[in-house]
């Protein structure tokens, strides 16, 4: 439906001509270059505010100028600053409130602090700056006006995160790290600065003030005295001593008493539980009884991550549950076993134990501890039953109704330290299995692809395998193919 | 094909108007925030979404469900529940009806001319008499039948403003819909939805009209003031690839954590002579409570606790 779009370049023409003689002191006006699109980018400035006002008398439109200045905030002593909210678009005098940040709060720039509802619109309050928020000077669901002061703001950006609440002590190094990110603060503050607080050595570097003149030398030294100035008296005790116990360490929420680190010159003992005991007794068997070798490989996820994005809709509408990233490795490992039989067996006791079955045992983070769900005969089983099936001992293991029946037997293990953030590691044999699949976190990584250089997320995995049973090649095998069947699940269709 | 930009006002002006093609009010709700994000008003000019969804309740950013609309009554009938960005009060969509999302630059951002196209055009063209309001509804005439509402988001240098519109409803499962059973038993400051005296549908005035004619006409007034209109279709609004991000703000959608969670603070009196504060969805105090109700302490606040 492209209509007429020759009419309006002569008349963009015509406009530029009289345009031209009205400015008079606005910002000069330099044509870029002949061809339209890059010329009208250039007009702005001009056509500001001259030629709006002519149409839509009825909407009170606010200057194209303040635009960019949507936040007038002053500025205080201590790098604070009060932010006011944005001009409303109608002349509509005042809303309702709602933060979306509380007090003590760290917001990036632009990221949105409150929004301010007039009637039926939801007006955004994204910060100034990268900053914490020191006050709030309404309270929610309060009326405000346009451009009321809403709350106070303490630039800075990165460190302000950390879980302490602002104390006197933790001012000054604060305000170090906000004077070093901030060179443009005007040189008054810096002279505030100096006045309140007694400056450590860095801080007179950190400022890079000019020198004060060096004084010449008349003036320093008097005449050269007849006897030896009286010896300095040695320090009693330290300058200042604060006993450590007066210290307060504020201890991050979520910690429990017995284990927090208050600085209290003190231990606590607590007994191992029987879970936990139980863990230990069983890791350090494995250790003890298993020639543990690791190897690793990486996997380029970009493939599963398309399929996930295009089949997700229909997955999820069919099956009723969303199709995760566990699935298709375990769909891999099923594979790569069927391919290298040895990794599903163990020895028992001079005998090598082949297993017909694949059961595979996931790990799971439960708050109790670490507990490993067994899947049952996964070596038949599509990309939506792992699902399902995952999903369900899921669920139990997180409401803890799993019996001792379903962590037994597994003949294979994977285990998911990705989820957390882990980038390498090497996992541990959960005995009686010959082997166990570590998947990590998923990094976007720049990699060479037919010669170029491209971004693709890559995730790392580790096999740790018993190497009594199961020699170097197989195992690196084993790897190889669970990584191609990865990258790309067509060879498992094609039995490659 | 190169547009101008639009801040030229004298000059050429453009526009682009998606139609969407999907009638889920999550996929259409993500691709609104998309394209309010995304859009190029610089390159394609202002934009106009159509979009249409099945059966749904669309509540403002800072409202509260349980008392703006039937919780128990949409999950019996299938009626899907949301919480959308903008501001303002509670809606019911069906597919029989359409929402028109006008995205343009802060300072072009008018919805009293909006309302005010649409009126004129399904005026002139099928004689209604529609009048748009001073709280930017639209009333059909005679008797101040409401027929739809508006609400707007502005942020930075963007603004949108989308309405409803009904074409032809049941006025039965719209009001059942919006009836909370549980208005004196909740107390907060969350935005409350004005209730319209009288409600009414197009189709009461003409028996011919439908959606389609009504879209129809709608876009071509919109269009008429541009030199150049970009017409989409859009088939899969959750395309990643054209739209990255989209998929993002529809799991959020779809999510507890934004249609319950964003309740504003509220306070609710259950049947047992239990009070509870309930802060982003969770319970966070209990008050005249027995000792078997602490229980429900850091439980998510759902409206079987309201029933008796």
């Amino acid at each position: 439906m492209l209509r007429n779009s020759g009419a309006g370049l002569r008349t963009c023409a015509a406009v530029m001509s009289r345009q031209r003689s009205a400015v008079s002191s606005q910002a000069l006006w330099k044509p870029r270059s002949a061809s339209m699109g890059r010329c009208a980018s250039s007009w702005t400035t001009i056509l500001g505010s001259t030629t709006q006002s002519s149409s839509l008398r009825e909407c009170p439109r606010f200057d194209r100028s303040s635009a960019s200045m949507l936040h007038t905030s002053s500025l205080l002593r201590d790098d604070v600053i009060e932010v006011a909210g944005p001009a409303f678009a109608d002349s509509i005098s005042e809303g309702d409130i709602r933060w979306l940040k509380q007090k003590g709060d760290h917001v990036k720039e632009d990221e949105l602090v409150a929004e301010i509802e007039t009637d039926k619109t939801s007006v955004e309050v994204p910060a100034p700056q990268a900053g914490v928020i020191e006050e709030l000077l309404v309270a929610d669901g309060d009326k405000v006006t346009a451009k009321q002061k809403l709350y106070k703001l303490r630039p800075g950006a990165g460190g302000g995160a950390s879980a302490s609440k602002d104390e006197p002590k933790k001012e000054a190094p604060k305000k170090e790290e906000a004077k070093k990110e901030e060179p443009k603060k005007g040189d008054t503050k810096r002279g505030e600065e100096h006045k309140e607080e007694p400056q450590k050595e860095e801080a007179k570097k950190v400022t890079g003030a000019a020198p004060p003149p060096v004084p010449r030398a008349e003036t320093l030294s008097g005449p050269i005295p007849a006897t030896a100035p009286p010896p300095s008296k040695l320090p009693v005790g330290p300058k200042s001593s604060k006993p450590v116990t007066d210290i307060k360490v504020s201890v991050p929420k979520g910690i429990p008493a017995e284990q927090a680190i208050t600085g209290a010159r003190s231990e606590t003992r607590v007994k191992m539980n029987r879970m936990r005991l139980r863990i230990a007794q069983r890791l350090k068997d494995a250790q003890n009884t298993y020639a543990m070798l690791t190897t690793f490989n990486e996997i380029d996820m970009s493939n599963l991550v398309d399929m996930r994005t295009k089949y997700q809709k229909d997955f999820t509408k069919k099956h009723n549950i969303k199709l995760g990233f566990m699935s298709p490795f375990i769909k891999a490992a099923a594979y790569a076993l069927q391919d290298q039989p040895i990794v599903n067996a163990v020895i028992d006791e001079g005998e090598i134990v082949y297993r017909h079955f694949v059961d595979l045992s996931i790990a799971v983070a439960t708050p109790k501890g670490l507990v490993v769900p067994v899947l049952r005969n996964i070596e038949a089983m599509n990309l939506a039953d792992i699902e399902q099936t995952l999903n369900d001992v899921g669920e139990k293991a997180r409401s803890g109704k799993l019996a001792i029946e379903d962590m037994e037997g597994g003949t294979f293990t994977i285990s998911n330290g990705g989820v957390f953030g882990s980038l390498y590691g090497t996992p541990i044999i959960n005995p009686p299995q010959s082997a166990i699949l570590g998947m990590h976190a998923i990094v976007d990584r720049p990699v060479a692809v037919n010669g170029k250089v491209e971004i693709r997320p890559i995730m790392t995995v580790a096999l740790t395998y018993d190497h009594r049973l199961i020699d170097g090649r197989e195992a690196v095998t084993f790897l190889k193919k669970i990584k191609t069947s990865i990258e790309d699940p067509r060879t498992m269709l094609l039995a490659l | 094909m190169r547009f101008l930009s639009s801040s030229c006002n004298a000059l050429a002006r453009v526009a682009t108007v998606y139609l969407s093609r999907s009638t889920c009010i999550f996929e259409n709700l993500a691709f609104e925030e998309w394209l309010f994000r995304n859009h190029d008003l610089a390159a394609k000019g202002e934009a106009l979404l159509v979009w249409s969804n099945r059966p749904t309740v669309v509540i403002g950013r800072h409202q509260n469900p349980w008392i703006e609309a039937n919780v128990p009554y949409l999950q019996e009938h299938g009626i899907a529940l949301v919480r959308r960005h903008s501001g303002g009060g509670t809606v019911y969509h069906d597919l029989d009806n359409v929402n028109f999302s006008f995205l343009t630059e802060h300072a072009r951002h008018c919805r009293p001319r909006n309302l005010r196209l649409i009126a004129a055009a399904l005026n002139k063209e099928f004689g209604f008499n529609l009048t748009p309001t001073k709280r930017d509804d639209i009333l059909l005439q005679p008797n101040d039948r409401k027929v739809s509402g508006t609400a707007a988001r502005i942020a930075r240098n963007r603004a949108y403003h989308h309405l409803t519109l009904l074409v032809n409803v049941d006025l039965r499962t719209l009001s059942a819909s919006l009836r909370s059973s549980y208005l004196d038993k909740i107390e907060t400051n969350a935005t409350r939805s004005t209730v319209a005296a009288r409600v009414g549908y197009l189709r009461q005035d003409r028996k011919n009209i439908d959606k389609d004619r009504v879209v129809e006409t709608v876009v071509r007034a919109f269009s008429e003031q541009f030199e150049a209109v970009e017409s989409r279709i859009v088939e899969n609004v959750l395309d990643q690839h054209r739209f990255p991000g989209v998929v993002e703000t529809y799991d959020e959608l779809r999510g507890w954590q934004w249609l319950f969670g964003h309740t504003p603070k509220f306070t609710a009196s259950l049947p047992s002579g239990v009070s509870v504060t309930v802060e982003k969805g969770i319970i966070t105090s209990v008050e005249n409570a027995a000792v078997e109700s602490k229980s429900l302490l850091g439980q998510r606040f759902c409206q079987k606790m309201l029933a008796v």
